[in-house]
């Protein structure tokens, strides 16, 4: 009972450690074919396109009604306690900081993250990938280097919509429906964000959830099992990876980056 | 025999506990078509992945065209490659793109064509399959015998040396069947493609193959010419040619005892 449980331990640690092996590799694949993005641009643009400019519709929307909903919750409060000028502060600072990074690396997940698994699995299962070995192509090189640095791009760039979208809806509830002043929601937000300390460092996590986050899908995709049940679960895999990687991930990053103990 | 152009000496290859090929000879003569053919699940596309480079020995050695595969450095083995097609059974068109740009993908990866050479090129190649009028079509518009011609196109749009055609007779119409089984023929003699089928229909197989090979069990049953091997037929090799349920190969899988099995116990 007791070895057989130690052994289980051990055999799930080798695979995992197995996986990291071969995930890594994978992205040194990726990586040294870059080249291939400055060479051929157009089909950088096409997978942007279908990664990040698809993606931007649920990003607008999400964005949207996070501003609103924290700047109705801000107000409660900050209402007890006289504070409600301060309402452009607190709407600024948590969206750059954590909402805007963290959801959009969430949504992207969900959105281009899961398409992209299950594209690049299908592609094995119906030995797309074989196929275009055999014609002297490097497969990772062609397919998967474009999507990756699109998506890494992306990821920032949605973010940075997020931070725009999400400021103005929360400005918009603060100011049109709660009445506060539309002088000192700006000015006290000027006066507080800071431009590096906030901005770059919430763009700096957007950049690093977009590698992680592309990273995991395309390697999901690519390591599938090439059968319609294999790519299921790689997909699942995929958004559940993803998600957990990016929280774990944006704790490290805040705890670098905001917190001075 | 003419001169070889695949040479695979002694094939060792196992998948996890499973040994697939154990100490395999071959010799696939050039410019012939040669049918390797076996029961389902002998490794019959694995030893296509092998001769394709797609696949390592776990000893042994694969030569294609003079070069041993095994531990040929990934630039010389795409240059290689360059001189193999391989028709694989799904056809594994690119879904996202039509049928021109699928027989032009390679030619676009590998060459700085201009766009009237590259449209000459493709257009010639899906004349051969006769599908120059669905040059337009994309992937999920044509019957599974039309992508397997596409495929087929795509195949030897390079001008391989070397045609590799994985099951191509599966699931096709009666029709479709003849085309392709008249392609193959005619690629063979009329470009001198050295063409390996991996199959087993055996009617279609022998109708055009000039060799042939039989895999069993990890090793050669048979090999040489079509003549030959039928004269010299094991009683096992008769009955995978014949296609009979009669022989040493049983129709149930072992089990046990029937009158176990099914609890017929005698009555006292």
């Amino acid at each position: 009972m007791m070895v057989n449980l130690l052994q289980n331990i051990g055999q799930k640690t080798l695979g995992f450690l197995q996986r990291l092996g071969r995930a890594s590799l994978f992205l040194f694949h990726i990586l040294r074919g870059f080249p291939i993005v400055l060479s051929r641009p157009k089909l950088l643009i096409e997978s942007l396109y279908s990664v990040g400019v698809l993606s931007l519709l649920i990003i607008i929307f999400s964005a949207l009604f996070v501003g609103m909903v924290i700047s109705l919750l801000g107000y409660v409060t900050l209402v007890d306690f006289g504070a409600e000028q301060s309402l452009g502060v607190l709407v600024a600072l948590s969206i750059l900081r954590e909402l805007a990074p963290v959801l959009t690396a969430l949504l992207y997940s969900g959105r281009a993250g899961s398409a992209l698994t299950a594209e690049i699995g299908l592609m094995k299962a119906t030995e797309q990938l074989a196929s275009i070995e055999m014609m002297a192509i490097d497969p990772i090189r062609r397919i998967i280097t474009p999507r990756f640095v699109a998506g890494t791009i992306a990821v920032p760039l949605l973010t940075l919509m997020f931070m725009v979208v999400g400021i103005y809806s929360g400005y918009v509830i603060g100011h049109g429906w709660l009445g506060v002043d539309e002088g000192s929601f700006w000015s006290q937000m000027q006066s507080k964000v800071q431009w590096q300390h906030d901005i770059l460092n919430g763009l700096l996590k957007g950049l690093i959830f977009g590698i992680a986050v592309n990273w995991v899908a395309l390697f999901e995709g690519y390591d599938a099992v090439p059968t319609s049940e294999g790519v299921a679960r790689a997909t699942t895999r995929s958004v559940v990876y993803s998600a957990l990687l990016v929280l774990a991930l944006d704790f490290i990053l805040t705890s670098l980056m905001f917190v001075e103990v | 025999m003419t001169k070889s152009h695949i040479s695979i000496k002694n094939l060792r290859f196992a998948r996890g506990e499973r040994q697939i090929f154990d100490g395999i000879n071959l010799e696939i003569p050039e410019g012939a078509v040669t049918a390797i053919m076996g029961p389902s699940g002998c490794g019959k596309t694995t030893l296509l992945r092998l001769i394709g480079g797609q696949l390592q020995p776990d000893s042994g050695s694969v030569e294609v065209a003079g070069v041993n595969l095994h531990g040929l450095s990934r630039k010389k083995l795409f240059k290689l490659r360059k001189q193999m097609g391989m028709l694989f059974q799904s056809g594994a068109l690119l879904t996202d793109l039509n049928v021109f740009e699928n027989v032009a993908f390679p030619v676009r990866e590998h060459y700085q064509f201009n766009e009237s050479m590259i449209r000459d090129i493709v257009l010639m190649k899906l004349e051969i399959v006769g599908l120059r009028g669905a040059a337009e079509l994309m992937p999920s518009e044509l019957s599974g015998g039309m992508a397997r011609r596409v495929a087929l196109a795509r195949a030897i749009v390079l001008d391989p040396a070397l045609m590799m055609y994985d099951e191509p007779f599966t699931g096709l119409d009666p029709i479709t069947l003849g085309n392709i089984v008249t392609l193959i023929r005619s690629l063979n003699k009329s470009l001198g493609i050295t063409s390996v089928l991996v199959s087993h229909d055996i009617d279609d197989s022998l109708s055009i193959a000039d060799y042939l090979c039989v895999l069993s069990d990890g090793k050669v049953a048979a090999q040489g010419t079509v003549e030959e091997v039928k004269a010299n037929a094991s009683p096992w090799l008769k009955q995978f040619l014949s296609g009979s349920s009669e022989g040493p190969v049983d129709f149930h899988y072992p089990a046990a005892n029937r009158a176990d099995d099914f609890q017929l116990e005698a009555k006292p």
